[in-house]
């Protein structure tokens, strides 16, 4: 230039839609620019974009790691909430479109990822027309999906692991709400069956066991009368079915094999007091 | 008219117009500038990044963002102006 200013990243900040002002010369790496034409530049289109945590054109479900790992789906209505995983269905399945750098819909390939406000960038996510705007794109880093822009992340609504329940963008905090992991289709093995171990969970599913104390005397869980203050218990080992227990998949909540209820904590998560209740799969 | 002093701001050339070297056209390498005339480009940051300068019609403002493909990210140097103006807009250059 003329006045021997060049052109500069303003404050040498790498970040998403920094200023570019002119400023004097001193060639550090923010005045520093490379001239590709358009046709000779390449984009990685495979693989893993590290910049973004996430391989490039390969379909994966975003997994909630709150306990029901409910994953996320894009709505015909552009919502966004997450659902109980459901076997090849393409509305929870997303793929990393390594060109605009958005997490498009695998049903609608015209959709993208979004937070709806586009001024502060908090609220509800939806799934829209791909623009390639900081609005529209996200990195996968650290079980956190969170804005290139903003410090702000993907989260569960209000922490509810309900069905159908809204993902929004807020401030980023790192608790479980906001967690996910991205399962690639590929190596998604679906639930594990009978027999099978559920690894988020630790538990082979539907194989009967106890529940041990550690104390001293080694006795077992047991559910006992309902109308006991007192309904889950400590026993010796006998042989009822009311100190067998087994995971169940379907609602992923332990079960005992005597009336097939679930393990609770009274008061819907309020209470100190351990029961057994007709299944909720919520997270008490 | 000043003083002689013999900076190069005195200095000149005369070239025949029966001499003179045909403006660079498109397609063609502009020597003086270092662009090829009219072919679009990206202007990359060498930052960790990578981001492309990016002109957006909603902003005055030149900023850096991720490549996305997008024609507010292309650039072409325009011989006649000596500017470098946007694929998005012809009528607009890059300006300080």
């Amino acid at each position: 230039m003329m006045n021997k200013k060049v052109m500069d990243v303003s404050g040498g900040k790498d970040l998403e839609t920094q200023r570019v002002i002119t400023w004097n010369k001193h060639k550090g790496a923010n005045q520093r620019w490379k001239i590709v034409y358009v046709d000779q530049f390449k984009e990685q289109n495979k693989g893993l974009i590290e910049e973004f945590g996430l391989y490039a054109n390969r379909a994966f479900y975003i997994r909630s790691r709150l306990p029901n790992r409910r994953v996320a789906e894009c709505q015909g209505n552009y919502d966004v909430r997450q659902r109980k995983w459901r076997n090849n269905d393409v509305g929870q399945q997303w793929y990393f479109d390594p060109v605009q750098k958005v997490i498009k819909s695998k049903k609608w390939n015209n959709r993208a990822l979004e937070v709806q406000n586009h001024s502060n960038g908090l609220g509800n996510m939806r799934c829209y027309t791909p623009s390639a705007r900081w609005w529209q794109q996200f990195k996968f880093d650290d079980a956190k999906i969170t804005n290139v822009k903003n410090p702000t992340s993907m989260e569960v609504y209000q922490n509810k692991d309900t069905e159908n329940q809204n993902i929004v963008l807020s401030k980023t905090h790192g608790r479980i709400n906001q967690q996910w992991d991205i399962v690639y289709v590929d190596e998604w093995k679906g639930d594990p069956k009978k027999g099978e171990l559920n690894e988020d969970f630790g538990f082979y599913v539907e194989r009967p066991f106890h529940i041990v104390s550690m104390l001293p005397r080694r006795r077992y869980l047991q559910r006992v009368d309902p109308a006991s203050s007192q309904e889950i218990v400590i026993k010796q080992p006998n042989s009822y079915k009311e100190q067998v227990w087994y995971f169940d998949q379907a609602s992923l909540t332990i079960k005992c094999q005597k009336n097939n209820q679930s393990l609770n904590i009274n008061g819907n998560g309020s209470s100190n007091n351990l029961n057994t209740r007709g299944t909720q799969t919520n997270w008490f | 008219m000043w003083n002689k002093h013999g900076g190069d701001n005195q200095k000149w050339d005369i070239v025949y117009v029966d001499q003179a070297k045909p403006e660079p056209t498109k397609g063609q390498m502009s020597p003086k500038w270092g662009f090829i005339v009219e072919r679009p480009f990206y202007i990359i940051s060498e930052m960790k990044a990578k981001r492309h300068l990016t002109s957006l019609s909603s902003d005055k403002h030149a900023i850096i963002k991720y490549a996305n493909g997008n024609k507010a990210q292309q650039y072409y140097f325009d011989q006649k102006s000596r500017s470098i103006k946007l694929v998005r807009n012809n009528k607009l250059s890059l300006t300080v």
